[in-house]
């Protein structure tokens, strides 16, 4: 049981990774990744509205009427959403200004509707919560991943810190929207390469050698 | 056993209602604690260039009133509480930015811009951001506003005049509106503020 719920919660970072396997929410991905500390932000506020989301609605799994459990999905997911904007205009307004429209469409954001949907309607709530924070750790992962990318190689910056004369020989394309899907493009390539190794691994270990070599002939 | 369609309806329908009636409590209530004063905002952020407290500028007939103008506009003037100093915080839009307009902050100081900072602009990191640093507004620093002053013309080369500024390479839209504001800023001082400290 506690090997289930572990793997419940890593199930989001590495194997299902929203951004990377599951190739959801990509709007948010791609325009809010100019900087490293966007997407660390765009992927905070996801998360928390993915867990307080699911455990909303599989606590509430057995009163939402079959029928209509979108309207109310979304209406649970859309509160979460404002609660977030709002909190984030008083505090934080520089991110909530850098975010953008992006911020209020977490409300359409498909992994989260997904999840919804797909997990905590039908399962207990400490798993959808788990569901949920790993789901969210994940995109917020990539997120920050692509992000410190492009702005190294479109601003020469970490987390908005220059990095010596790195700053002049930046790559403007970088932080256009068309290196956002060149680096998305690269990184997940890279991402399935190196889940692509880990898992064959994993099968030839638990496999005989003569199967080992089929393998490496095709 | 099958339920009645009007049981049915009744019970979807108050579902949501409850659902929507706690959300909407739940959001009212962070609304609360959360709201934002768009003055104090404003206030907070003017002492980016002006050290002091300030006071929203409203002067008799049409002193306050914005200037209209295809690349800039006037949205609100700020002066010292303190009385007796020639300091104008000027609010002021530009057009043309990445993201379609951008509003500054403009300290004019005895007749001349002395600082500019950013208030709403949100240009590309790395790119458009470059129109909005300190090495960039000083080229409108200290130059002298006078009543004829044609406002600052932008060119993609160095400045050769005293009323050029120099663009951004890679951020001609952001500098674009950038001058924008600053020229409605400038208008708006010679056109009413100067009139006044003429009389």
């Amino acid at each position: 049981m506690k090997s289930n719920r572990l793997n419940t919660l890593t199930n989001g970072i590495v194997k299902s990774n929203p951004t990377f396997r599951l190739v959801l929410g990509t709007c948010p991905t791609l325009a809010v990744t100019t900087q490293a500390l966007n997407g660390l932000a765009m992927g905070a506020a996801v998360t928390f509205v993915l867990l307080c989301s699911n455990i909303m609605i599989s606590l509430l799994k057995k009163v939402i009427p079959d029928r209509v459990r979108i309207p109310a999905f979304v209406v649970i997911i859309a509160t979460f959403v404002t609660v977030v904007q709002m909190v984030m205009k008083k505090f934080l307004p520089s991110l909530y200004d850098a975010l953008g429209v992006f911020l209020p469409l977490i409300v359409v954001n498909c992994i989260i509707l997904a999840r919804a949907e797909a997990f905590a309607s039908c399962n207990p709530v400490l798993d959808s919560a788990l569901d949920g924070l790993g789901m969210g750790f994940g995109f917020t992962l990539s997120l920050t991943f692509i992000g410190i990318v492009r702005e190294l190689l479109g601003a020469g910056s970490f987390f908005g810190m220059p990095i010596g004369s790195l700053g002049n020989v930046s790559m403007t394309v970088f932080i256009l929207p068309a290196g956002g899907f060149l680096v998305y493009g690269t990184l997940m390539a890279l991402v399935n390469f190196l889940t692509g190794l880990a898992e064959n691994r994993k099968y030839d270990s638990s496999h005989k050698e003569k199967k080992n070599e089929k393998e490496a002939n095709v | 056993m099958r339920k009645s369609l009007g049981y049915e309806i009744l019970m979807t329908a108050l579902v949501l209602v409850v659902i929507a009636g706690i959300a909407g409590a739940l959001l009212g209530l962070v609304n609360h604690f959360t709201e934002v004063d768009e003055d104090e905002l404003l206030a907070r952020k003017a002492t980016a260039v002006y050290d002091g407290e300030l006071v929203k500028f409203v002067a008799s007939e049409g002193f306050d009133a914005p200037m209209d103008n295809k690349d800039g506009e006037v949205i609100s003037i700020y002066v010292p509480k303190e009385e007796g100093k020639n300091v104008y915080v000027v609010v002021a839009r530009g057009y043309g930015a990445y993201k379609g307009s951008l509003e500054l902050l403009v300290n004019i100081t005895d007749g001349k811009i002395v600082k500019i900072a950013a208030y709403e602009a949100n240009e590309t990191p790395g790119l458009g951001s470059k129109a909005l640093t300190e090495d960039y507004f000083k080229q409108y620093y200290n130059k002298k506003i006078t009543p004829d002053f044609p406002g600052f013309a932008l060119v993609k080369r160095p400045a050769e005049r005293s009323d050029e500024v120099s663009a951004v390479t890679g951020a001609s839209k952001s500098s674009t509106a950038v001058t924008g504001a600053v020229n409605a800023a400038v208008k708006w001082y010679q056109m009413r503020a100067m009139r006044r400290v003429e009389e």
